[in-house]
């Protein structure tokens, strides 16, 4: 009876999760709603030099969220050449809400809460909006493991 | 990542506004920023914790036997 070994493939679902996540949050509130860039708390985006310096930021954070998507990529296919990593669709979709709901949680408490470079949706209701962010990420990390757990049920 | 970088730098010199005041004012002011060393780690804080958590999540023990 081998051990089987589903960190590897877990770890590799929240790379993604993380990467993809980071996309979602860049291109939808960054760039299509234009709700917030990376440092415009401490640098509002009233002109465009300063649109341009947040946009320089923002460049940074895609570079991030580009490589762990690379880096999850590479951890998925490591993990699918080894024996003793069960190939599970379940403990994958599990690792992407994992990653994806670390990101939230983790990029708004520092981000948004401890060191305020942005807001969610800066204005009425700013807390709120940061608040509903952080439990966004605590319901993917919740899924996350729930779903990585029932892979391992037999 | 850091030819990413490299070719970001190099297509700042290639874009339509390669040398347009507002560009040279916005990367000025970046390269003059005192705190662009805090910003850099601000933006990166939350990779560098994720990617910790990866690093344990492979490395976790062995859960289960072959069925």
């Amino acid at each position: 009876m081998k051990p089987l070994h589903d960190g590897p493939l877990i770890a590799a679902g929240i790379a993604l999760g993380v990467g993809l996540g980071g996309f979602v949050d860049g291109i939808l509130l960054h760039q299509l709603l234009q709700w917030h860039n990376m440092l415009s708390s401490w640098l509002p985006p009233t002109d465009l030099v300063t649109m341009k310096i947040n946009m320089m930021w923002d460049g940074l954070f895609h570079v991030l969220t580009w490589t762990m998507t690379v880096l999850g990529l590479v951890l998925l296919w490591r993990a699918g050449r080894r024996l003793d990593v069960p190939w599970r669709g379940m403990t994958l979709v599990g690792g992407l809400a994992l990653g994806a709901g670390l990101f939230n949680f983790v990029e708004g408490l520092i981000d948004h809460q401890i060191l305020g470079i942005h807001h969610v949706h800066p204005g009425a209701h700013q807390l709120a909006w940061d608040l509903g962010f952080l439990a966004s990420g605590l319901f993917g990390i919740g899924l996350g493991l729930a779903l990585v757990r029932a892979a391992r049920r037999p | 990542m850091l030819a990413l970088l490299a070719i970001s730098l190099v297509a700042q010199s290639s874009l339509a506004c390669p040398d347009c005041a507002p560009g040279r004012a916005a990367r000025a002011a970046i390269a003059a920023d005192p705190e662009r060393w805090l910003h850099a780690f601000a933006v990166a804080a939350p990779f560098l914790v994720v990617a910790a958590v990866v690093a344990l999540a492979h490395r976790a023990r062995a859960q289960e036997v072959q069925r």
